[in-house]
């Protein structure tokens, strides 16, 4: 592959390993407030309404921003019965069509999820609950990540095009 | 368009997918963007279904299945499961079949602080398939207990599945955890007893040897410091959802933060054994969560195209007495073991039968134990149940797949044998709950 292309594809990676970093930290941080809040609740009567919202929209994070890096390690769950038992050639065929699909899949995910946002923050729309955020600030993790993952999907076809190693 | 040409196409597009090799979250998703676009209106459509998927993730009942894998990855990480395997070892004196006691009370004790068979599967089978070899085990007692045993992990609280289940079928996640733990122990009381009669029949496939005396202080000693402090991360879980403490999701986070302090107390939490902990419990949610999110989604296309209702009505009016399509329902979830992993299973099977469950009147925590029993059993089934797999990755070399399948079949056999168990008593699994909730 071109040094220009495998450059892209390390910064790309770079990426997808900070995302998945900032992922695993959400999750820390979610296990954290919630127990303090049983701990707050239990021994000094105090509850934090806040608490479970924040976990609610943590989750969202916590999901997309570690899908690249799954997806770039493979390690997402797939059911390999047919891939794993035909020849490597139709299988590098397979990976090329799964990859296309899986790409065009998430191109348009990624503009339905702009239209979103984009629709959330001109209408101001809010969630309905304590905290009230806009609907934006929760669902603008959704675009990039899915453009992300589209951008994953179009390195593993040309891999598997041009043969490399790994796809 | 009838219902069942709407099933064909939605489900049959899917399973296509899934047997491509398209990762199956992404499978979910291409169903959905489709169902969307055609079924929705339009380009209007995929943007509701965007909407859809963000408001199924931010549920506060999809928190404990990221919180209860910390508690997994951590014990792993910090290596407390392999003191719990030192522990067990003192107690096991000179026995038929030691080691494969062994690995079913290794099992039922993993399966309190982890919710994930496989990492099981993985720390029995390395360190416990080597000695069982070097003693003479013949492969079916080497083999069978560990796959059994580990399987647990799925029955006994803290179960993730156990919460991806309650969250998909929408039946309360508490009662599913306090509902599974007799069956998860019914299931290691019939291990016990297959490996008590197998090694008494037939001896040599399991021949005793001398071990060591340990005298009772150290046993005593070395119970107080690695079981004992597991009782606190039992209570953490289960004490604090009977005390009304938490929630059950809730809980998860005080199990998660208990694991840790004992990590932490046994001078086992490095910096190093944190951060990969976290970093894998989260790529294990993501994995969990990303599927979660499309599988909602899709039983959303389901239920709006007609086709559950249409489903459920014929299979109520089938000439065929309620039971007998129960048992057909968890022979079809063993069945479909074979070939797939649990989730893709749970993920296309319960939005169909839970309904169906419901409208036939039965109790629907008692299916999801039934459920739950023939999702393990499947995972450990011949020729490509998940679970085997990892057995092969882990035991000896020249260990070949005919070795673990053979393995595997009595404990199948167990597995179906608590099922039939769970069918005729339903009460071990309702009365917890009754006395519970």
């Amino acid at each position: 592959m071109p040094e220009l292309y495998e450059r892209s594809c390390r910064i790309l990676s770079r990426i997808n390993l900070i995302l998945a970093i900032l992922g695993a930290c959400v999750l820390a941080v979610v296990a954290l407030i919630i127990f303090f809040e049983i701990m707050s609740r239990t021994f000094l009567g105090v509850s934090r309404l806040w608490v479970i919202e924040v976990a609610e929209y943590a989750l969202v994070y916590l999901t997309f921003l570690g899908a690249p890096y799954l997806l770039e390690k493979n390690q997402h769950v797939a059911i390999d019965l047919i891939y794993d038992s035909v020849r490597p050639g139709a299988r590098r065929i397979l990976a090329i069509i799964n990859s296309s699909l899986g790409g065009l899949l998430c191109l348009a995910l990624a503009y339905a999820g702009l239209q979103v946002v984009l629709d959330q923050i001109s209408t101001g729309v809010r969630e309905a609950s304590v905290m009230a955020p806009k609907k934006f600030w929760i669902s603008m993790v959704f675009a990039p990540v899915m453009l992300l993952l589209a951008l994953q999907f179009i390195d593993k076809v040309c891999r598997a095009a041009t043969q490399s190693k790994e796809f | 368009m009838e219902w069942y040409w709407v099933i064909a196409c939605v489900v049959g597009s899917l399973l296509f997918l899934m047997m491509m090799g398209l990762p199956v979250a992404f499978s979910f998703l291409a169903v959905n963007l489709v169902g969307a676009y055609f079924l929705f209106g339009g380009m209007s459509g995929v943007e509701q279904l965007v909407v859809n998927i963000i408001d199924s993730l931010s549920t506060f009942t999809l928190v404990p299945v990221a919180l209860f894998m910390i508690m997994g990855e951590a014990m792993f990480q910090s290596k407390i499961a392999i003191d719990l395997m030192d522990t067990i070892d003192k107690w096991f004196g000179k026995l038929k079949g030691r080691l494969a006691f062994m690995a079913v009370g290794g099992g039922v004790l993993f399966s309190t602080l982890t919710g994930n068979s496989m990492g099981s599967i993985a720390l029995l089978g390395s360190s416990l398939v080597p000695e069982m070899e070097k003693r003479g085990y013949k492969k079916p007692m080497s083999l069978g207990p560990i796959l059994g045993s580990a399987g647990l992990a799925i029955m006994i609280p803290p179960s993730s599945l156990a919460v991806v289940l309650g969250v998909v079928a929408e039946l309360s996640i508490g009662k599913i955890l306090i509902a599974i733990i007799l069956p998860g122990l019914l299931m290691a009381v019939l291990y016990t007893a297959y490996i008590l009669i197998r090694c008494t029949v037939e001896p040599d496939v399991a021949p005793s040897f001398d071990v060591p005396p340990v005298p009772l202080s150290e046993k005593l000693s070395a119970t107080a410091i690695n079981i004992v402090p597991l009782g606190i991360i039992i209570f953490s879980v289960v004490g604090v959802i009977f005390m009304g403490i938490a929630t059950p999701s809730e809980a998860a986070a005080t199990g998660a933060v208990a694991t840790l302090l004992l990590a932490a107390a046994k001078r086992r939490l490095s910096w190093d054994a944190f951060s990969k902990t976290m970093f894998g419990s989260a790529n294990i949610s993501v994995m969990l969560l990303i599927i979660v999110s499309g599988a909602v989604a899709f039983t959303q296309i389901l239920a709006f195209t007609g086709a559950t209702e249409g489903m459920v009505q014929t299979i109520i009016n089938l000439p065929l007495e309620p039971g007998p399509v129960v048992l057909v329902m968890i022979a079809t979830v063993i069945f479909l073991g074979m070939f797939m992993g649990p989730l893709p299973i749970m993920l296309v099977t319960l939005p169909i039968f839970v309904p169906v469950i419901i409208q036939f009147g039965f109790d629907p925590i008692w299916f999801a134990a039934m459920y739950l029993v023939a999702i393990e059993t499947g995972s450990t089934s011949p020729p490509l149940g998940g679970a085997l797999f990892v057995m092969k990755a882990v035991a000896p070399r020249g260990t070949t797949m005919n070795d673990i399948y053979k393995a595997a079949m009595p404990f199948i056999i167990c597995d179906v044998l608590a099922i039939a168990i769970l069918y005729l008593f339903p009460q071990l699994v309702t009365w917890p709950v009754q006395v519970m909730f």
